[in-house]
């Protein structure tokens, strides 16, 4: 909302100065975004005077121009496109070295075609009054070297706030000063009662013709027929104030509405009456249009909606839930939204017909948000407007008409009656210290509340009910122009914020037990740790979007129910059901990017459908691309592989609690999604999955652009049980006697794992072994392949093992392993 | 005792002595290979004095005790002999060993491969160290919502923009409404638009008295310089019997002052409107722009600006009351900030979008090393590095 000081004080007898008025209305909720001083944006501007002009030699559009804009001193030379520019001609010149305010461009001296110019003669545009740039702006014979921007009004500040949606009353330039007077920063004026001669019925008439369920679309409209009108110009002071917030000024009728919809939030609308047709106005639905009777045998099919050329230039075909105003030609006008070109009125309008509605918030929003139009009238509209308004809108817009334009006012005439909505609101006595933590005496409060139009029902008037009511507190009705105040937390809202925030003393706010509450705890604690364990694993911890490409579905499993209505693009069209694609294909930009090492992670939820239920689950995921380390001179360098991925998922593991040596992955049954069938593996718990990892499948690479092999892991965290707190653990034991290790090696038929061997021997002689570990994996040329381990062999507790114990124990191990059908290697 | 088999023992001793001086004229890594030679071929299972105590056997009994004797002190003489070579080469040694075994220490040490943390969650768990020393709790809830949870039980009217399709995204999936009379109904579901859905959760769980933060994930239609369709938010609620407006700013005060590490900043509650608090408010910092970069300072002056950090009021009575709590017993306030929009303040971080972007140098420069885990007692701010 934009308004000038100069205007604010039309309603508020002020002192204050701007940096006060500033402090206040964002102290009441009226945040100032802007303030703007024009005088420093115009100080340099001067009147002036071309005393010389003819063309410019060398070029046809162009004219020289002599300029004098200082008694004192020389006429300067200026080159100027202007059409309208001649000799004689009075208007604002900008010497060099000022700052053009549409612009913002510092004038130079310039050369223009072999010509030097020094200024520049300006016009509206270039100053930032208006649209105009056709011609340079013209003005009335005066002094040269004048400031300009005083002589036409055009010092006043610019304010410009930004209106909470509930403050529909202050999207007018009253409701803004009567906040600002409820908060003592003047005294809001009386509104001069309109006074005008009604001095004809009106030719024309309203009529609602809503269905009673939709009756509350247009409870009431109103509106008065002109004749004799002159459509000129607005007074210039007007037109500088609407140029001065943004508004074009256009006619002396349009240019009414559009001050009263920023002074009062009242929009109106204006009809050229001699571009309506009939006798009637109506307020009704869009609906089908009346097709000719050919058409009507022809076709069963539904005929198209009606629809409106509108006053942006643009044709709208009207959806069924529009209100409309229509005469007996059709629609004229968008209830709230925007009116129809044809019947708009012009510079040649005489009889003018002036509407002034109430059309409810929802349906205006509706349809406004449907059509895609933004205007000032549904930006009010579907705020609310004050229903008590309608009739002192239409009375103040004739005012204005009759003295801008002459001519002659009829009587009003209206359909409909205005809704009466009295609501009492009882503010319980202390109520303002209870929820405000401050303690104001009830006058103050009564002051505050009064000033901002809340009357307070006094016991005689109301009735046996509230009476009761006032033992516990005061009853207070809302101005009709506050809808949204509704509850005591409301009246306490509007108390404090006049009052003022700031005066609310701070009351400590501390834990009130002795031990803070456990803030971190399950699986937040959880992902804490993971995130850091991965962390210092050396991989990166990004975020990446829930959302992903539903074209993995092809690859992820992907239930319909997970794909957006309204995707703000096709990469991001679905509810991701994996955080793989997402990390692979950061990982493909970072190696486009020329990252030669890219190990990434992220902690975040995946997302599955099923019986019409989204279920959400933690996951963390990581992907390697490229080598696992930089170089270094000691020792070759290697990418990352599929038991980086897998070192990685323990340390997961780990930091979810669970004793990870103990656990061994497996070969899937079937390959996890996304990955390379026969380079993959996964981790149950029972028959639970709690992870997989592999390297990513190439084909997928492919598609996301990744060069080179990637590896993955993921986790799903949220199917590990919790880990429990830990307590003092058992005493500890010393071991008396030594471990014994022993190695073997043996060459392994085809399709035997090493987690089968391992569990083989550990089956066979667990109670002795206390580890097995592989040390060395061999292929021979023939592709046998050979695996060796260690055993860790533990004593008994009091004494070593015998040799004898030891044989047999090996003995043992050697008959389990070519059980399984391996060869043992000799040596 | 026979002669041949004192010339024997003459023979191996002079054989040693031979052997042991020649050992001390090798350069050193040499001479300990031969030394060891040496142990192995006079004192070994195999050696000739071992040999000659075979023999001892085959002696007559007269004769084994003198040899036994013999052999024996020349075992000794020899084992003094070696270990005072041994120890004397070892000294000799130990000088030229160190000589040679120079190594060019300036060579780069074997690389740490650390990652670090996304600035995100780094500052999520900042903001929960505060307000767990308040007696706050981490609570979540999850991102896909129904209408009630994320609007209605929140006093959004039907009409409030933020429903309308261009901010909401609704997913094809919808959740089935327990029928009313004859036909079923169903809603689509959608993706919260903020963390508040969360405080209707808490609050319905009826476990009072709440002080409750939660952290997470949100969505809205929206995508350009300072908006990604995705951001995080922390949500936070307090009810009971007596908070009040003056709890609410001192707890946030005392926030910001906690999480921006310094002990006079300016702040101010500025009235706002939000459905879901009544009284509303937005709170402002005092800040200077600087090249860019932001310095919160402790008074205004006319060079300052008021910069938005986060929505708060006291719970709207609609709301508790859609909650099953009484309005006339319970009251309390909650609030909600972005957690990016700290991330950026505190941390400089100049452009919103690239911190979804995962580039590796990125998280290099902003990321934090996963030794920083934020705390009161520590200090939340990582120690420059």
């Amino acid at each position: 909302m934009r308004f000038t000081r100069g205007w604010l004080e039309e309603h508020l007898a002020t002192t204050a100065s701007d940096v006060e008025l500033q402090e206040c209305l964002t102290a009441i909720g009226l945040e100032v975004e802007e303030w703007l001083d024009p005088s420093e944006r115009y100080r340099s501007f001067v009147t002036a005077r071309v005393v010389e002009c003819k063309p410019h030699p060398r070029a046809q559009r162009l004219s020289l121009c002599v300029v004098r804009f200082d008694k004192a001193s020389e006429p300067v030379q200026v080159v100027c496109g202007a059409p309208n520019v001649r000799k004689g001609f009075t208007g604002v010149f900008a010497p060099v070295g000022s700052v053009i305010p549409r612009t913002g461009a510092r004038l130079k001296a310039a050369s223009l075609q072999g010509e030097g110019s020094h200024g520049m003669l300006l016009s509206e545009w270039e100053l930032g009054i208006s649209e105009e740039h056709e011609g340079i702006l013209e003005i009335e014979e005066q002094d040269i070297g004048q400031p300009f921007a005083e002589s036409q009004g055009l010092l006043d500040p610019v304010c410009t706030v930004a209106v909470t949606p509930n403050r529909a009353d202050c999207l007018g330039v009253r409701g803004i000063a009567r906040d600002l007077a409820a908060a003592n920063m003047g005294e809001l004026k009386p509104l001069p009662k309109p006074s005008f001669q009604e001095t004809f019925d009106s030719p024309r008439a309203w009529r609602i013709d809503l269905p009673d369920a939709l009756a509350h679309h247009c409870p009431f409209v109103c509106g008065r027929s002109f004749r004799n009108l002159t459509n000129g110009q607005a007074p210039r002071h007007i037109r500088a104030r609407l140029n001065a917030v943004g508004v074009k000024s256009l006619s002396a009728l349009v240019d009414a509405t559009n001050y009263l919809t920023l002074d009062l939030a009242r929009p109106l609308h204006v009809f050229d009456s001699d571009k309506l047709l009939g006798k009637t106005l109506t307020v009704r639905k869009a609906r089908a249009q009346e097709s000719s009777q050919e058409s009507q045998q022809e076709s069963s099919q539904e005929s198209p909606q009606e629809s409106l050329a509108a006053l942006d230039h643009k044709t709208y075909v009207l959806p069924s839930a529009a209100t409309v105003i229509a005469d007996e030609n059709g629609v004229v006008g968008i209830a709230g939204v925007i009116g129809g070109e044809a019947s708009g009125c012009s510079s040649e309008t005489q009889g003018m017909f002036l509407e002034c509605a109430l059309f409810d918030a929802r349906t205006t929003a509706a349809v406004g948000r449907a059509l895609n139009i933004e205007s000032e009238a549904r930006f009010r509209f579907e705020r609310g407007l004050d229903p008590a308004a309608a009739v002192e809108g239409c009375n103040r817009a004739t005012q204005l008409v009759l003295e801008w334009c002459g001519g002659e006012a009829s009587r009003m005439i209206s359909a409909g009656t205005v809704p009466q909505a009295r609501r009492s609101i009882l503010l319980p006595k202390g109520h303002v210290r209870k929820l405000g933590g401050i303690a104001l005496e009830e006058k103050d409060i009564d002051v505050i509340l009064k000033r901002l139009g809340f009357e307070r029902e006094t016991q005689g008037a109301s009735s046996q009910k509230s009476s009761q009511k006032n033992s516990e507190g005061s009853v207070y009705v809302p101005p009709s122009w506050r809808a949204d105040v509704t509850s005591a937390a409301c009246l306490v809202e509007e108390v404090l914020r006049i009052h003022g925030f700031d005066a609310i003393p701070d009351a400590p706010f501390v834990r009130t037990t002795a031990l803070g509450e456990r803030a971190v705890a399950g699986r937040r604690k959880r992902d804490a740790l993971v995130r850091r364990k991965l962390a210092l694993a050396g991989l990166y911890e990004t975020v990446a979007w829930s959302f992903t490409d539903s074209t993995f579905g092809d690859v992820f499993a992907l239930d319909e129910g997970l794909r957006l209505r309204n995707p703000i693009s096709a990469q991001l069209d679905c509810l991701r059901p994996s955080l793989l694609p997402n990390l692979t294909q950061t990982a493909a930009h970072n190696r486009a990017l020329g990252r030669r090492h890219t190990a990434l992670f992220e902690v975040g939820p995946q997302f599955a459908y099923q019986d019409d239920a989204v279920l959400q689950e933690q996951v963390a995921a990581g992907v390697r691309a490229g080598a696992f380390a930089t170089r270094h001179w000691h020792s070759a360098s290697r990418d990352a592989d599929l038991f980086d991925a897998k070192a990685d998922l323990r340390a997961v593991f780990a930091a979810c609690g669970l004793e990870s040596e103990r656990l061994d992955s497996t070969l899937a049954d079937t390959a996890p999604e996304g990955y390379h069938p026969h380079r993959c593996g996964a981790f149950f718990l029972g028959r639970t999955l709690i992870g997989q990892f592999g390297e990513v499948h190439p084909a997928l690479c492919r598609r996301l652009g990744l060069r080179g092999r990637a590896v993955a892991f993921e986790a799903f965290l949220d199917r590990i049980p919790a880990a429990k707190a830990r307590i003092a653990p058992k005493g500890w034991q010393r071991q008396k006697q030594q471990s014994l290790y022993r190695d073997f090696a043996c060459w392994i038929p085809e399709g035997l794992t090493a987690v089968d061997l391992k569990n083989a021997v550990l089956r066979r002689a667990r109670h002795r072994l206390k580890a097995l570990t592989f040390f060395d994996r061999y292929c021979s040329d023939k592709g046998e392949v050979s695996l060796a381990f260690e055993v860790e062999i533990l004593p008994h507790a009091e004494r070593a093992l015998t040799e004898e114990e030891v044989q047999t124990l090996c003995q043992e191990i050697t008959d389990s392993l070519q059980g399984l059908g391996c060869r043992m290697r000799e040596g | 005792m026979d002669a041949t088999l004192s010339a024997e023992l003459e023979r191996v001793r002079q054989d040693f002595r031979t052997n042991l001086t020649a050992c001390t004229k090798e350069r050193f890594e040499r001479a300990n290979i031969a030394l060891e030679e040496v142990r192995t071929r006079f004192f070994g299972k195999k050696s000739a004095l071992q040999n000659l105590l075979h023999k001892l056997g085959d002696l007559p009994p007269d004769q084994r005790k003198g040899f036994g004797a013999a052999v024996n002190l020349l075992k000794q003489e020899m084992l003094r002999a070696f270990e005072q070579t041994q120890s004397s080469l070892e000294e000799q040694s130990g000088a030229q060993r160190l000589e040679v075994e120079r190594l060019d220490s300036t060579l780069p040490d074997r690389p740490q491969h650390l990652g670090t943390l996304h600035p995100t969650g780094q500052v999520i768990e900042e903001v929960i160290a505060v307000f767990g020393d308040m007696g706050f709790r981490a609570v979540e809830g999850p991102d896909v919502e129904d209408d009630f949870h994320n609007f209605v039980a929140l006093n959004f009217p039907p009409d409030h923009p933020a429903r309308q399709m261009h901010d909401t995204f609704y997913l094809q999936g919808e959740k089935r409404m327990a029928s009313e009379g004859s036909s079923p109904s169903s809603e689509p579901w959608l993706l919260r638009t903020h963390t508040s859905p969360v405080q209707v959760r808490t609050m319905l769980e009826g476990d009072l008295p709440i002080r409750i933060i939660a952290p997470g994930r949100c969505y809205r239609s929206d995508s350009d310089q300072t908006h990604t369709p995705m951001f995080h938010q922390v949500e936070g609620l307090v009810i009971d019997e007596r908070t009040h407006f003056g709890h609410l700013k001192s707890c946030l005060s005392a926030f910001v002052r906690a999480f921006f590490e310094q002990d006079s900043v300016c702040v101010r509650f500025r009235p706002s409107y939000f459905p879901f608090t009544e009284p509303s408010a937005e709170m402002d910092v005092a800040c200077l722009r600087k090249e860019g970069a932001l310095e919160l300072v402790a008074e205004v002056s006319p060079r300052s600006d008021w910069l938005e950090i986060l929505g708060c009021g006291m719970v709207h009575p609609n709301v508790l009351r859609a909650c099953n709590l009484d309005p006339d017993r319970y009251q309390g306030f909650a609030f909600g900030m972005g957690v990016e929009r700290l991330a950026m303040l505190k941390y400089g971080i100049a452009d919103l979008r690239t911190m979804f972007e995962g580039d590796v140098a990125w998280l290099q420069h902003y990321g934090f090393s996963p030794l920083d885990a934020p705390s009161l007692l520590r200090g939340l701010r990582p120690q420059a590095c």
